[in-house]
């Protein structure tokens, strides 16, 4: 059984992911300290979270080192909401303060010309990967087709490897080396939930 | 076209149960539930505890610890109680506070929007109406009269509302659309109506412009409640 890491830091849905990971049979283990964690071991960063609190938390942990270290030895990564905008340099939210500086983007608060908006719901997905980037990492089949469930007032912006985006500027899905970042909750969206799962098997 | 069709329920005694005309019908447990929200198209679902709260809260994070639910839930009960959040707060993607939200200083609130974001946070607000304003109806059974400012300043701090009509709450009556006047036109994409739904009222207040539609009844009972 694959074993899988989930950032454990006393804030978002830790429990919510780890019920969709075993319910899709892999063994969770939780990190709270480098000490947890293995470095070829994939590991999920989960949202519903301040992103400026997740990283000063990241940070104080120690993890952000494990963290980069896993990104640059290409070791499956995958950023939920708050958990993908975490990696990019900046993000305003809480006042403003500085991410994990891991990937080059950064996050702002939704908007268009000067007005502000929330984005919660469900958004169809239909997204053939045949042939994108993903491929040396995912079966050549993976297609994404479904609905994703958004809950955010903050997203990704200047993704230069984004490779699904929202309201032109947004970015709803990362992938670099092997992060994948997701602005959606793949453990939220009902049935698309079991395809984003797969994500850890594929080689 | 975002759809947020969701189900109220009230959580007591490990218990699920669902408002139905006017009194509590038990549902059964989690293992229950979790096999039909899919089948019914639920795409939210909001548990309301209730009764002994530390013993309830307990019970329903070990349910959820043990069960995958894959739509994103929504719970309300806190009443500010920091243990009890500390209890449920890794297996929920938000809050609804409704005497907390009165209140307007509630530190756990406040606590909620640092941990998991200013989205995480709405606002409960058991409703009625008379000629002039929505109505507050408290737990303790006392009106409190909200003003559209009232109203404006609970969208500045809460990221969506969830107006629960209780008069019609627990029927199978239809929505009462004059609640809908009550409330600015700027925020109905932040706002979420409950009480006496019925199949056509989900399509109608989409079309308004809401956020979600949440019923509390018949959906468990093969009505049809919610396409799916």
């Amino acid at each position: 059984m694959l074993s899988i890491e989930i950032l454990s830091l006393g804030i978002g849905n830790v429990d919510s992911v780890g019920c969709w990971l075993e319910s899709n049979g892999y063994q969770v283990v939780l990190i709270q300290s480098p000490e947890d964690s293995e470095i070829g071991r994939p590991l999920v960063i989960p949202g519903v979270c301040s992103t400026l609190e997740l990283s000063k938390r990241i940070i104080q942990s120690g993890l952000h080192e494990v963290i980069a270290e896993k990104y640059c030895s290409d070791v499956k990564i995958m950023g939920i909401c708050a958990g993908f905008q975490v990696m990019g340099t900046h993000t305003t939210e809480d006042g403003g303060g500085d991410c994990l500086n891991l990937c080059s983007f950064h996050t702002n608060r939704l908007g268009k010309s000067g007005i502000s908006y929330n984005r919660v719901g469900w958004e169809s997905l239909d997204l053939n990967l045949k042939g994108k980037s993903l491929r040396h990492i995912v079966s050549p089949n993976y297609i994404l087709r479904g609905k994703a469930f958004y809950n955010q007032r903050y997203g990704v912006e200047g993704d230069q490897n984004t490779i699904l985006k929202y309201d032109s500027d947004f970015s709803a899905i990362h992938f670099s080396k092997c992060f994948l970042g997701l602005q959606f909750h793949p453990e939220k969206s009902g049935a698309l939930s079991k395809t984003f799962a797969r994500y850890f098997d594929e080689n | 076209m975002r759809t947020r069709a969701g189900l109220v329920l009230i959580y007591e005694q490990e218990i699920l149960f669902q408002s139905y005309g006017g009194s509590l019908r038990p549902l059964g447990d989690f293992s229950i539930l979790v096999g039909s929200l899919q089948f019914h198209g639920v795409e939210e679902l909001m548990i309301i505890v209730t009764g002994d709260k530390e013993k309830n809260f307990q019970a329903l994070a070990n349910d959820l610890k043990n069960t995958y639910i894959d739509i994103p839930i929504v719970i309300s009960g806190l009443n500010g109680d920091i243990s009890n959040y500390l209890a449920i707060n890794k297996s929920v993607e938000r809050f609804a506070f409704s005497s907390s939200a009165l209140e307007g200083n509630c530190k756990l609130v406040d606590r909620v929007i640092l941990d998991c974001g200013r989205q995480a946070a709405l606002a409960l607000l058991p409703i009625k109406y008379d000629k002039k304003s929505l109505i507050y109806q408290d737990l303790s059974g006392e009106d409190i009269r909200l003003s559209e400012k009232d109203i404006c300043q609970f969208f500045h701090k809460y990221d969506e509302i969830i107006f629960q009509y209780l008069v019609q709450t627990g029927l199978q009556a239809g929505f009462d659309y004059e609640v809908l006047k009550f409330i600015p036109q700027k925020f109905l994409s932040r706002s979420i109506f409950s009480g006496g739904i019925v199949q056509s009222d989900v399509e109608r207040l989409f079309s308004y412009g809401v956020a979600a539609v949440y019923g509390e009844n018949s959906i468990m009972h093969g009505e049809g409640f919610y396409e799916s």
